[in-house]
């Protein structure tokens, strides 16, 4: 899954290296336009929707990978 | 109420919190004055001994900018990128939006305005992505606020939202050489 979050990342913001430990704010410097497009990204490849609300609390990568495997999503 | 804007470009050599330091101390006519800093839940920052100067702080592109008032204030500025604009729209805008934005045919530089416009008053309520993106139209009056979407460079959007906004001032903040006091570039309400 940390690969398949890297992928989406490089692909919207041209950001790679990313750890499980990698915070999109503080270490990638992402805004809420890159934050959104990512999410749009997740949420088109598996056809579900990630609520506003839930986002701003997903701030590291293994935060994102725990929030999709406990919507049942835990391969890419 | 009174807003003054700063804009910092990123290739200055200052950090986030030096720029603000600028930013207050220009405003408040004190060099070098930055009160401490807290953030609350929904995560904007604000200075707990100094409950009447009002910051907000986006940057993006080439740019880092601050609006500084003595009431809540939401400042977002954003440079265009590509994207699918159309699926954004429909997924994050408010559908009063979306057919606004389906009427310029998802033009980029309306879109960017649109989005900053929301970004600005999240910004302003505080309350952050906790607020539905698609909860609430900037195309029509709002509740609590009023956003202004200002003039700035080609390829980018900046918008500022307020209770009320009577006049604002825009900086455009250059490095000075080490022993001079910054100068700045100063533009009023057009």
């Amino acid at each position: 899954m940390l690969e398949f979050i890297e992928k989406i990342v490089c692909e919207v913001a041209g950001r790679k290296g990313l750890t499980l430990d990698t915070d999109f704010v503080h270490d990638l410097h992402l805004n809420s336009f890159d934050i959104m497009n990512i999410v749009s990204a997740i949420e088109h490849h598996y056809k579900t929707r990630i609520p506003t609300r839930d986002i701003w609390q997903l701030r590291k990568v293994y935060q994102v990978i725990d929030y999709l495997a406990a919507k049942g999503y835990t391969t890419p | 109420m009174d807003y003054q804007i700063y804009v910092f470009h990123k290739d200055d050599g200052l950090t986030s919190s030096e720029r603000l330091k600028r930013a207050i101390g220009h405003y408040s006519g004190q060099d070098d004055f930055l009160p401490a800093m807290e953030r609350s839940a929904a995560g904007k920052p604000f200075f707990p001994d100094h409950p009447s100067l009002c910051f907000s702080i986006s940057h993006s592109g080439d740019f880092w900018a601050c609006a500084v008032g003595g009431a809540p204030v939401g400042l977002d500025l954003q440079k265009y990128q590509p994207s699918n604009y159309t699926a954004l729209s429909k997924r994050f805008f408010h559908p009063a939006e979306d057919a606004e934005l389906e009427r310029v045919q998802y033009s980029p530089a309306y879109f960017f305005d649109l989005w900053t416009r929301k970004e600005s008053y999240i910004k302003f309520t505080g309350r952050g992505l906790s607020q539905e993106l698609e909860s609430f139209s900037t195309v029509d009056p709002l509740p609590d606020a009023v956003i202004q979407t200002l003039p700035f460079l080609p390829d980018y959007s900046l918008s500022l939202c307020a209770a009320k906004i009577n006049h604002y001032s825009l900086y455009h903040m250059t490095t000075a050489p080490p022993e001079e006091k910054t100068p700045c570039h100063k533009e009023d309400t057009p």
